[in-house]
């Protein structure tokens, strides 16, 4: 059990400014490292170089962006420091031409391909699909489609434009759908339907 | 037949399925879609596919809950070399001897699993004192608790002739605690200006519910098997 002196300390403000958004910065930080110890630890990283420029924080409107967009920076920089290559734009993985719609692989043949294939396979082809996109894909459709992040949201925490954030949501779908088109082909007849 | 219903193409309404599969359509265009879906098996197909995928794609996502201290350590790592705030109460250890053991039972919500649990006191003299002279004793209040309850408001009442060794001439002091499943024990150091007896009042707040126990503290020669009352 953790005790903390409940005086409106300096800590006691940043405390109070701050545990609200807690719960929101894991989950982000979540989405970007994929586990759970890591994403604890990014957050406090965060925090820990955070507390001695507080004032920072406490003049801006909205603290839970702005807490996002540090820690991103944040985890870019942890990132780079590691060697990783962390800012990949989606855009250059995949491009729309690749992006071949597998539901337009759906013939009319009685049950539905959802049916043929059962649960397990679809959450096996979920699973595999979701493995093989590349980890910014995956962070940016699971913040949008999961977590409900709105486009404008994903722009300014990323630092980019509006637009990019929705081209580059449009490319990982359509990349998505090339995975999955090619974990449900063996399921699925490969007649294609023509509008 | 389908053509003559269809109010956009397939090709268009394609743009349409994911977003509405992920319940991220403006209005108008899933009346759209609607409308081109109710005419087109096929796209109706597509999108209940692609509605299973999406609830699939959530499932798989869900995020594990941080563990349960997560809050309090990150800020507490942060804010560790914070000297403005007064002391930061560090948990005094467990060992060595010990005054008195109070027994609280605690469950905030829901209510009807309050069921305080009380022990006899037990005591053990830290330091042989005259009766005239100040002592010290080292107090421990366990707290019984049914579920993880984050930022719990603990307060402390304790009587004029007593006061918390590290909080000298303070008679109610507050804290926000996270209390873990099950006992959470805090060991309170007390120094007893005289040998009168007393009573220590614990409050615990979680929002919505308030816990009031009391906890006796026996004067010195008194009947020490007296069990505090709640």
């Amino acid at each position: 059990m953790v005790l903390i002196p409940f005086r409106r300390s300096r800590s006691g403000r940043f405390d109070a400014c701050v545990r609200p958004y807690l719960g929101g910065m894991y989950r982000f930080a979540y989405r970007l490292t994929g586990q759970r110890e890591d994403a604890e630890d990014l957050v406090q990283d965060v925090l820990v170089k955070l507390f001695p420029r507080a004032d920072e924080l406490y003049q801006v409107d909205q603290p839970g962006a702005w807490l996002n967009k540090v820690l991103y920076r944040r985890f870019i920089d942890l990132t780079r420091k590691r060697g990783r290559q962390a800012d990949r734009s989606a855009s250059s993985l995949m491009s729309d031409d690749a992006a071949v719609d597998f539901l337009d692989t759906l013939v009319d043949s009685g049950a539905g391909p959802a049916r043929q294939l059962g649960d397990d396979q679809l959450q096996r082809a979920v699973a595999r699909a979701l493995d093989r996109l590349s980890p910014d894909q995956r962070t940016l459709v699971l913040l949008h489609d999961v977590d409900g992040w709105r486009q404008e949201d994903l722009a300014e925490v990323l630092g980019v434009a509006v637009g990019t954030v929705k081209s580059r949501l449009h490319r990982c779908r359509a990349s998505l759908r090339v995975i999955m088109a090619a974990e449900l082909e063996p399921f699925v007849p490969g007649e294609r339907v023509d509008d | 037949m389908i053509e003559v219903t269809k109010m956009i193409s397939c090709r268009q309404a394609r743009e349409y399925i994911d977003q509405y599969a992920n319940g991220a359509i403006a209005a108008a265009d899933a009346l759209t879609l609607e409308r081109h879906i109710a005419g087109c098996h096929l796209c109706a197909r597509r999108l209940s596919l692609q509605q299973q995928i999406a609830g699939e794609i959530v499932r798989q996502a869900r995020i594990p809950e941080p563990t349960p201290d997560f809050e309090s350590r990150v800020l507490a790592a942060a804010t560790s070399r914070d000297n403005t705030g007064g002391r930061r109460w560090a948990i005094p250890a467990l060992g060595g001897a010990v005054a008195a053991a109070l027994v609280l039972g605690l469950a905030l919500a829901p209510r009807s699993h309050l069921k305080p649990e009380l022990a006899p006191v037990r005591e053990e003299t830290t330091r042989a004192a005259s009766p005239v002279e100040p002592r010290e004793q080292t107090v421990r209040l366990a707290f019984t608790s049914s579920s993880q309850l984050d930022n719990v408001s603990l307060t402390l009442e304790l009587p004029p002739h007593v006061e918390l060794t590290p909080f000298p001439g303070r008679h109610q002091l507050t804290w926000q605690v996270n209390l873990k499943p099950g006992d959470n024990v805090i060991a309170l150091p007390l120094r007893i200006a005289y040998p009168e007896g007393g009573e220590i009042v614990a409050r615990l707040d979680d929002g919505s519910n308030t816990r009031t126990f009391r906890a006796s503290i026996p004067a010195t020669g008194s009947d020490r098997s007296k069990e505090p009352s709640s």
